[in-house]
């Protein structure tokens, strides 16, 4: 026979209310133990894998730092690597396959043409895009959309400022011929060192420059031995190499033979940093000077070391390349925007973004809020042979700061350079 | 002339085995890593030079053993296209494995100190390494010219590739030829690699870069025409660079421009192979 009693109806509701605490508690805890999942979405086959490896690298050197000191608000981050074989169809596949596996934070191809086909679809798919590489102006100006944000210089404040740094550390060489890659973006890049060159000689050197018509090589040639004749048959002391990768090895391998280096007082070259002097090693020319934003050398923050060294092991070499420092530093821009919203979701994070300083390999890092543009410094480092092992050393490094470098925010409008 | 010394392996395996070897280029690419490899003990020495070239020869041989008891053979009845995919899956293998052991980046290897300088002739440059390969692209043609059209190995090799069943009804041993071809054939590439590793960087991208000016060099040359491929080399190689000096913006236009006109004009290439 049931009886109703009293205490019978408060035994069933504690065990109800227990019961249902415990559940609350369960759930709460499981959202809270789920991974914060980042997409990185990169080149890893084919021409340009060493760059892309090189920011996978970056990336995940921050992921395991922010996962040993407890992860994000004791969220650990899950890391999804997608690989798009520098092809902008698999970057936009990768991009929606993410998007709808419940990604939307993406830390991205270093590569401006994958770059510009995603951007499109960043709002639809309400992804937070974080590129650490790609240097094509449009991004953060015709193209601007708020669901980006660039985390590397650009290709005026890269080529402009090392345009300047030679105009000041070397007067006297004022004749110049550049070699590039036959690409669209090189040529752009070509032409912004080019006015910068025109434009710091006579400004700061106090001197003319005289510029050769550029010497074009189609990507992937295994044979640049007349280009380099055509240098070596023009007035050049100064050379621009604008190259990608393997190429910019290949054309300085061949061109010792030619006696290059004894005519040509002065190289500046695009991207590689040191993966020049690892490739090249005692052979690597002097008075080699590459784009470079980070180099231990000039950042010595804690954060920025600790990068360093772990690149080192996992590298087995002192060479650093700034795609790196750059996705390093998305990764942390992100974490530290996640801390500030206290939330995943796109709108937020992007807010925090635009609102947030963080801390990076580079030291204090903001986005400009007109056009989402990274504040940071460029760097140029400079390269030399010697005679132990391995090689080469990074003879010099010089920081070009942000505030001289940076051309006018102009979101929705095509940059011009002739302002 | 670097391309020659790639595509003389390429044209040699088409002739015999009628095989169009998409994986040459990784071969020739996994070559250049090895003799690297033997040829960092003494980098300035032009015998560990030589010597690694030729290791890295007889190592990819031995693969290319391999190759044909796992591959070759099972394709040979078939119609090329199905050879093009087989060898083309032989090269995405190779391209992994290579980025297994030795990683993506680029790495450089400069001449022995022998071939480091370059003859000057008033305005022009001519690279001591860049005679050699010249050197060693003639040398080869030679060998292979003489070798096919005037000893007695050659004759067995002309006899199987025009025709295999009458060949081996006359008593030649098909098989062992056809091993002993694609030996070669890979040694060849392995050989290429070697003496072409200090042109160029080395990545695993290093055989695509040859694998299609190859392929150029022995359509346009015959399939199968190791006379045609010498030839059609030298003259693409000269059209490379009067384009160079004619129209400088416009690169590495030259050769796809005469690929063209040969297939329109004659599609069987320049130099056909004798038939019987």
């Amino acid at each position: 026979m049931n009886h109703i009693t009293r205490r019978r109806v408060l035994n069933q509701a504690v065990r109800i209310g227990t019961a249902a605490a415990i559940g609350s508690h369960t759930a709460l805890s499981w959202s809270q133990q789920r991974p914060i999942r980042i997409g990185c979405i990169q080149t890893l086959s084919g021409p340009a894998a060493e760059s892309g490896e090189d920011n996978l690298l970056g990336t995940k050197i921050a992921v395991e730092e922010i996962n040993r000191s407890g992860g994000i608000d004791g969220r650990q981050v899950e890391l999804i690597v997608r690989d798009d074989k520098l092809n902008a169809s698999n970057t936009v596949a990768a991009a929606r396959e993410l998007a709808g596996d419940g990604v939307n934070l993406i830390v991205g191809t270093a590569y401006s043409a994958p770059t510009l086909a995603v951007m499109p679809l960043l709002q639809e798919t309400k992804l937070v895009w974080m590129s650490s590489g790609p240097a094509v102006m449009s991004l953060t100006h015709e193209h601007f959309n708020r669901n980006y944000f660039r985390v590397c210089t650009n290709a005026h404040m890269a080529y402009r400022s090392q345009a300047k740094l030679m105009a000041q550390r070397y007067p006297n060489i004022t004749k110049w011929a550049t070699i590039l890659s036959d690409s669209q973006p090189t040529r752009d890049i070509q032409r912004t060192f080019y006015r910068g060159v025109s434009e710091f000689y006579p400004s700061v050197a106090k001197t003319q420059p005289e510029l050769s018509e550029p010497i074009v090589v189609k990507i992937g040639a295994t044979d640049i031995r007349n280009q380099i004749s055509a240098i070596m048959a023009s007035p050049a002391e100064g050379l621009f190499i604008g190259l990608l990768a393997g190429d910019a090895i290949t054309f300085m391998q061949q061109a010792r033979a030619f006696g290059m280096y004894d005519k040509i007082k002065l190289i500046c070259e695009m991207s590689l940093g040191t993966n020049v002097g690892k490739a090249l090693g005692r052979n690597t020319p002097n008075n080699f000077w590459s784009a470079l934003t980070w180099h231990p050398m000039g950042y010595k923050n804690e954060i920025g070391q600790a990068m360093y060294k772990a690149s080192v092991i996992a590298q087995k070499s002192t060479k650093i390349s700034q795609c790196v420092a750059t996705s390093h530093s998305a990764v942390l821009a992100l974490a530290a925007a996640i801390r500030t919203a206290k939330s995943t979701e796109t709108n937020a994070v992007i807010a925090a973004l635009e609102a947030n300083t963080f801390d990076s390999a580079y030291g204090k890092l903001s986005f400009r809020k007109a056009d989402h543009q990274v504040l940071i410094n460029q760097g140029v480092v400079r390269l030399g042979p010697i005679a132990a092992d391995p090689g080469w050393e990074a003879v010099d490094f010089a920081v070009i700061p942000w505030q001289d470098a940076i051309e006018p925010a102009s979101p929705g409008v095509p940059f011009s350079d002739k302002t | 002339m670097s391309v020659f010394l790639v595509a003389a392996g390429l044209t040699l395996v088409f002739g015999i085995l009628k095989i169009l070897n998409f994986a040459q280029g990784a071969f020739f690419m996994m070559g250049a890593y090895i003799a690297f490899m033997i040829g960092a003990t003494n980098p300035e020495s032009i015998t560990t030079y030589i010597f690694a070239s030729v290791g890295a020869g007889l190592i990819v041989a031995v693969l290319g053993v391999v190759t044909d008891v796992v591959v070759f053979r099972r394709i040979r009845s078939f119609e090329e296209a199905v050879g093009l995919i087989a060898t083309f899956a032989v090269l995405m293998v190779c391209n992994g494995v290579t980025k297994l052991f030795w990683g993506v980046e680029s790495r450089s290897a400069q001449p022995p100190g022998a071939l480091a300088g370059a003859l000057k002739l008033g305005p022009i440059v001519l690279p001591m390494y860049s005679l050699f390969i010249i050197l060693a692209g003639v040398a080869l043609y030679v060998v292979l010219d003489l070798l096919l059209r005037k000893m007695w190995v050659g004759k067995i090799i002309q006899a199987v590739a025009d025709d295999p069943w009458m060949s081996e009804a006359s008593g030649v041993n098909v098989p062992l030829v056809f091993l002993g071809s694609v030996v070669f054939a890979f040694f060849l590439a392995g050989l290429a690699g070697g003496l072409l590793l200090p042109n160029q960087a080395l990545s695993p991208e290093l055989g695509g870069a040859y694998l299609l000016q190859a392929f150029v060099a022995v359509v346009l040359g015959g399939l199968g025409s190791i006379r045609g491929a010498f030839w059609i080399c030298i003259m693409l190689g000269l059209a490379e660079s009067v384009s160079s000096l004619v129209i400088p913006n416009v690169t590495g236009v030259s050769v796809y421009v005469a690929l063209i006109l040969v297939l329109v004009l004659r599609p069987q290439g320049l130099f056909q192979l004798r038939k019987a």
